[in-house]
């Protein structure tokens, strides 16, 4: 079930008041209700989807507990490849058989052969590029040593299964959830507060900022070639702020909702768009992945470590791969390749550490020169959005070098324009809110915290009437088909 | 925890007060479906000829123009799912039926309310005509199933200048798509054969045995049916993808072949429509409609 969908907005309050008032006297009871829940959440979707979590949960704990008793190496080896094929196998099977059997099968066209392949209707399940990496983390962990396994198969199966960011992350750390199972929650209430407001931002950039943006970037996307460039190029921004809105928004609506049940989740997103370098971009946006990718396979091929040209293999192995984490396509490989080739610049001049403290810190504005670093990097990533977005890698050129000619100078028109100019506006006072918010984990933590409580209230009442004036036509949240 | 709750409860009360009134305001504003089931649920027993189908019925056909006491029951983006409920809920009180006419348009076979853009209409069937819901929950409500925005204009236009947005005429035919105003044809054309041009043939099967379950039922009762394929303009006749319309013809016409008291008639480039008749490609204005019902009425008349 969506997260701003009724059904969920009844399921949400009856699972908060079974868990604070008839579960939370005894740990396994709420760790059991998570579970109940969970399952429900996720078998709204499709039930089938809950044998696949299941059995993944079942394996990765079961290789955890041999992997306590075992010292032999070689066993210990096999135990950790077990978990890693049962999690990746799931994962290339159901998101990327249809990708290498057609490419398979073009690939030997080239030489003359011809084969007869059998695409499959296979359908994705929500959230499977998620949790399948989230259990792996525990199972590698626990095989490097670096965590304990667990023989309370109900913290696991909680830890696995936790539906706020079960199908869209966070991707958790097992060294961070898990052990927070197996301890009784209490309920905590400016934990609870603090977790409602922060649902409210993820719900207002969810369905004001992302779903607005949606209408045009798909119109643009979708009718490119009748186009100019100029409008090719407001295309790329709406879709800009639709990816940021969609995933930060889910992000700020899964923890906020942890936090309702007493969870910590690490942050997703530390407002990306005001980076310095495409350096930064990468330590702010999508963070549960990217240091996933660099704890588990950046790192052990060496990191930033070694020759220049293992730096570099490196660097565009954990591009590519991310790129490919996100979809079965070359658009996205080549996005991944993109910003591979953004970031080795600064790795190999020893410049993608320099900006790391908060951007203009303690002061209201940028100043010309961090202005420019963030205009710079965003048009940087902008650019390799549109690869993201496109349909193919035919459909990115088309856009690209339509942006590129003498049509970019022309006034944009396009289908729903003066709406646009409106969402451009809200776009601007959204940006402004994040600027001015950026110190706080969500841009309206802090915000109003010294007014009286009544003009608090007048804030949040704001807030939704602007969800419920403003919304714009449903979108599914983009990072589900991932 | 009981503060925590004591203030959310104070915080949502006044959110959910707004949204129960404006959801009783809704229900209470009249709409096309309440008056066309009004209709039927009065007149039923007196109807010999009945239309259903989509948008190409609803603004196609005017029952004026026909000889028998008819009734337009079709309406917007009204799917053969829903033309099957509508038909099996009046079979009984339908005792003088003696014709049915539906369209096949283009996308009859390969549609459905569900996944269209339309989707939200589902409400209506749901609220209004009491059709069993099974597409979620939202479509029990008024205000969950349309843009916050949209509800209050409604409100305001209807309480404030009593302007409910009818455009049925008594007897349930659409009479706003009107020959003063003029669409660029060649330019619609194009895109909205793209737009009813579906990759996926898969709903077909769906649509079939709603169709079949229809004739079926008519066959029972010794109702003639007429399946008609709606004229077109050029502009949008010439776009159409073959595998699509053939498969749509083919299926009426066999239809026609395994039912004796069904018929086919295709007026997809009748030329009897000139381009002034066309409000836009698919749909004819009120001349067109004129020029249709009377075609329509004289051949089921023959029947």
């Amino acid at each position: 079930m969506l997260f701003n969908s009724i059904d969920f907005a009844l399921f949400l309050p009856l699972v908060f008041l079974l868990y604070w008032c008839v579960t939370q006297r005894n740990l396994k009871l709420q760790n059991s209700l998570i579970i109940v829940a969970s399952y429900v959440f996720y078998g709204w979707w499709d039930w089938r989807f809950l044998f696949l979590i299941l059995f993944s949960t079942i394996i990765d704990f079961i290789v955890g507990q041999k992997l306590r008793d075992e010292e032999q190496i070689a066993k210990r080896n096999l135990l950790l490849w077990i978990s890693i094929i049962v999690n990746l196998g799931f994962l290339g099977f159901f998101k990327y058989y249809n990708f290498f059997t057609e490419n398979f099968v073009t690939a030997f066209s080239f030489f003359g052969k011809q084969f007869n392949s059998k695409s499959l209707n296979v359908l994705l399940p929500v959230g499977i590029s998620f949790y399948t990496f989230q259990t792996m983390s525990y199972t590698i962990d626990v095989y490097k040593r670096k965590l304990e396994p667990t023989n309370d198969i109900l913290a696991f199966a909680a830890f696995v299964s936790f539906f706020p960011q079960l199908v869209a992350g966070p991707i958790e750390r097992a060294s961070n959830l898990l052990p927070q199972f197996f301890e009784k929650r209490n309920f905590d209430y400016n934990k609870s507060i603090d977790g409602l407001k922060q649902v409210l931002w993820g719900l207002f950039k969810k369905i004001v900022i992302a779903d607005n943006c949606a209408r045009f970037a798909n119109e643009i996307f979708n009718n490119s070639t009748d186009y100019s460039g100029s409008t090719l190029v407001l295309g790329a921004i709406f879709f800009a702020f639709q990816i940021y809105g969609d995933f930060s928004g889910y992000s700020d609506i899964a923890i906020g909702i942890s936090r309702l049940f007493g969870f910590n989740l690490m942050k997703n997103f530390d407002f990306p768009y005001f980076s310095r370098d495409i350096a930064e971009f990468w330590r702010r946006w999508h963070i549960s992945l990217s240091t996933w990718f660099r704890d588990y396979v950046y790192i052990p091929l060496g990191g930033s470590q070694g020759r220049i040209q293992d730096r570099v293999r490196n660097v565009f192995i954990i591009f590519i791969v991310s790129g490919f984490w996100h979809g079965a396509n070359w658009t996205f490989i080549i996005w991944g390749g993109l910003n591979a080739l953004y970031f080795l610049p600064l790795l190999l001049a020893k410049k993608n550490r320099i900006n790391v403290n908060q951007v203009a810190e303690n002061r209201n504005l940028p100043s010309f020169k961090e202005f420019f670093q963030i205009l710079f990097t965003f048009l940087l990533v902008l650019f390799a959005w549109i690869f993201f977005r496109a349909e193919t890698l035919g459909h990115a050129m088309q856009y690209l070098s339509t942006i590129f000619s003498g049509s970019l100078f022309e006034t944009p028109n396009f289908i729903g324009r003066k709406y646009a100019f409106l969402t451009l506006i809200i776009i601007m006072i959204f940006i402004g809110f994040e600027w001015f918010g950026r110190t706080g984990e969500y841009a309206i933590q802090n915000f109003g915290y010294r007014w009286k409580r009544k003009f608090r209230i007048g804030f949040y009442y704001s807030i939704i009437l602007m969800i419920l004036l403003l919304a714009g036509e449903q979108q599914e949240f983009i990072y589900f088909q991932f | 925890m009981k503060l925590f709750l004591t203030r959310i409860c104070v915080f949502a009360v006044p959110l959910i007060l707004l949204i129960t009134i404006m959801e009783f305001l809704l229900r209470s504003i009249p709409n096309d479906y309440k008056i066309k089931k009004q209709y039927l649920d009065e007149n039923a027993d007196e109807i010999e000829t009945l239309i259903l189908g989509n948008s190409h019925t609803y603004y196609g056909l005017n029952p004026e123009y026909f000889e028998a006491n008819s009734f337009n029951a079709s309406y917007i983006a009204q799917d053969l799912k829903r033309d099957h409920f509508v038909f099996e809920k009046y079979i009984d009180s339908l005792t003088q039926l003696k014709q049915l006419i539906i369209p096949i348009s283009y996308i009859s076979l390969f549609g459905n309310l569900e996944s269209s853009d339309e989707s939200w209409r589902i409400k209506n069937y749901v609220m209004y005509w009491e059709m069993k819901n099974d597409n979620g929950l939202k479509y029990f409500s008024e205000i969950l199933t349309m843009h916050f925005w949209l509800n209050l204009k409604r409100i305001g236009q209807y309480y404030f200048t009593d302007n409910a947005n009818i455009t049925s005429s008594t007897l349930g035919w659409g009479f706003n798509y009107s020959s003063k105003e003029k669409n660029d044809l060649d330019k619609m054309g194009p895109k909205t054969a793209d737009r009813y041009t579906f990759k996926n043939l898969d709903k077909f099967d769906s649509n079939y045995k709603n169709l079949v379950d229809i004739l079926k039922s008519c066959k029972k009762k010794g109702i003639e049916v007429l399946l008609f394929m709606p004229p077109c303009d050029i502009s949008f006749v010439q776009n159409l993808n073959q595998v699509q319309l053939n498969k749509s013809i083919d299926t009426s016409i066999q239809l026609s072949n395994q039912f004796d008291n069904c018929k086919f008639l295709n007026l997809l480039e009748n030329d009897m429509f000139e381009r002034s008749d066309f409000y836009d490609p698919d749909h004819v204005n009120e001349l067109g409609a004129e020029k249709l019902s009377v075609l329509i009425s004289d051949y089921v008349n023959n029947l």
